[in-house]
């Protein structure tokens, strides 16, 4: 019996742990930006050597592009439900994705 | 040189199983949010599969019965029709992960969606199964499936601290993050220890018709060929550690993955990723269409081998075409493929359980394994994939559907 309770309590703590807040996804957007933001730097560093082929560069843009825009979504959505920290990242989204759009531009 | 020969089975088992979408997913994510912490789940998960693989070459070898058989037979069609059940199902979705990967190999390599090369690769894989002998499928993958030593030529270009490295071996508790860390160290080693293996790998004994006499070349297939397959896979983390992590770059999609290997190989870096992953992908999906076949035949009684003429084993064939055929729907639909990868290996934690448990028995049953019964070493190991594939199931599932993944 003390060992379902046992069983019982780890998989509720690791239910909880899936089970996130406004904050935590806050967080969770905050890293994945910064993550696609690294992504686009290193690819275009690695583009300036000439390590990337130029279908491939393009298709790392394209897929950051949807990536940003899929947080920036996010964090308008936890924004309008009052989360405060989520309209400053929404903004730093859109800075990201003029830049990427930049970026795309000077890809042809 | 037969024997030599042999060492081929254990090679492409050991590509598809361990370089596919499956392993290259998590293992780089596992490398760019842990650095080499979690090297340990790579290297207990091969020491299990090692265990595993053996016994499955040893059943065919000695009691000349592949797995599914062997289980029908001990247990009835009653029992059988629940790995069966399972084992349809969670092919069917690795199927579509592995056809998924190898199109974004190639949509990495030419930039031409991956929705695009669905059907070709789809078609080639098919014409393969149909035209090909099994010899021709395991030793063409094998060979090209050498590329993927890319990673571990990456690994050694970027100069780790080896004593890092090691460091990755001796399992530890991260200081942030631990749910995401549980989550990916199950991640790996559901992604390594797949059910479709292991049926594979005794019903590709009896295509190679081994016998008594190949117990040993068995052992050394399996240690190498899944010893090679491992150290690729902890090669892709490795890379993914070097690279990615310092930047602060998770891996929410194959582009970000494939970034790894120009920072060590230049301009040959990503041709030759998209390139480990379309073979790996491409040679993981002939092989679980096949093991669909396989299953199916030797769980209803029919005829079956990939070397027969598709005229003398039609239904065997009909199964691996209607699984391709099947399997290339939801990558034309678009499916995500890291979202199927991640719910097939939830999947497969699930389904070990019932593979690995009616396994046991039947290797420690004389009748099917006479002298040659597993010692308790193995059956230590099988008992610990079992326990180890339940408690799995219980973190899994719960984080994947609330979110934590």
């Amino acid at each position: 019996m003390r060992r379902l309770a046992l069983a019982a309590l780890l998989l509720g703590a690791f239910a909880g742990a899936g089970c996130r807040g406004d904050g935590e996804k806050v967080a969770d957007a905050r890293k994945t930006l910064a993550s696609w933001e690294s992504t686009v730097r290193l690819a275009a560093a690695q583009r300036q050597a000439n390590a990337l082929p130029k279908p491939f560069f393009r298709d790392v843009l394209r897929a950051a592009r949807e990536g940003v825009e899929k947080e920036e979504r996010r964090l308008d959505r936890l924004a309008a439900k009052g989360a405060e920290e989520a309209s400053p990242l929404a903004g730093q989204a859109r800075a990201l994705l003029g830049e990427i759009d930049a970026l795309r531009a000077s890809v042809p | 040189m037969k024997n030599l020969l042999k060492l081929g089975l254990g090679l492409v088992t050991s590509i598809a199983g361990f370089i596919e979408v499956g392993s290259v997913s998590t293992s780089a994510q596992a490398g760019a949010e842990f650095g080499f912490s979690l090297l340990w789940a790579i290297a207990a998960a091969t020491l299990c599969l090692i265990t595993l693989c053996e016994m499955s070459g040893r059943l065919a070898a000695v009691g000349k019965h592949p797995l599914a058989a062997a289980v029908r037979e001990r247990f009835g069609f009653r029992y059988q029709v629940i790995p069966l059940g399972a084992e349809i199902v969670l092919d069917t979705l690795v199927l579509v992960a592995e056809l998924a990967g190898a199109c974004i190999g190639l949509q990495l390599l030419s930039g031409v969606s991956y929705r695009v090369w669905a059907l070709p690769v789809a078609a080639v894989a098919w014409l393969l199964l149909w035209r090909g002998h099994f010899s021709v499928i395991e030793n063409g993958v094998s060979a090209l499936g050498l590329v993927s030593l890319a990673f571990v030529v990456a690994v050694v270009k970027l100069h780790p601290d080896w004593s890092e490295v090691a460091r990755g071996f001796v399992p530890s508790a991260p200081s942030t993050d631990l749910a995401r860390y549980g989550l990916l160290a199950v991640s790996i080693l559901g992604a390594t220890l797949s059910p479709y293996l292991l049926n594979f790998y005794s019903s590709g004994a009896i295509e190679d018709k081994w016998t008594a006499k190949d117990l040993t070349t068995n052992r050394v297939v399996a240690g190498i060929g899944m010893g090679f397959g491992s150290t690729v896979s902890m090669a892709v983390l490795a890379v993914s550690a070097l690279v990615l992590a310092p930047r602060g770059i998770r891996v929410d999609g194959f582009q970000q993955a494939s970034l790894t290997l120009p920072a060590a190989l230049g301009r040959a870096g990503v041709p030759l990723f998209a390139a480990a992953l379309t073979v790996g992908c491409f040679g993981a999906a002939l092989e679980v269409a096949l093991n669909l076949s396989y299953v199916m035949a030797q769980s209803l009684g029919w005829n079956w081998g990939e070397d027969q003429r598709p005229l003398d084993d039609a239904r065997f064939c009909t199964v691996y075409t209607l699984a391709v055929l099947i399997g290339v729907l939801p990558v034309l639909a678009g499916a995500p493929p890291l979202s199927v990868t991640m719910i097939a290996m939830a999947l497969t934690v699930l389904v070990l359980p019932f593979v690995v448990l009616p396994f046991l028995v039947v290797m420690n049953d004389p009748r099917y394994v006479k002298t040659h019964r597993n010692g308790w070493l193995g059956n230590a190991v099988v008992v610990l994939v079992i326990v180890g594939g339940a408690l799995m199931a219980l973190i899994v599932i719960p984080l994947e559907v609330l979110g934590g993944g």
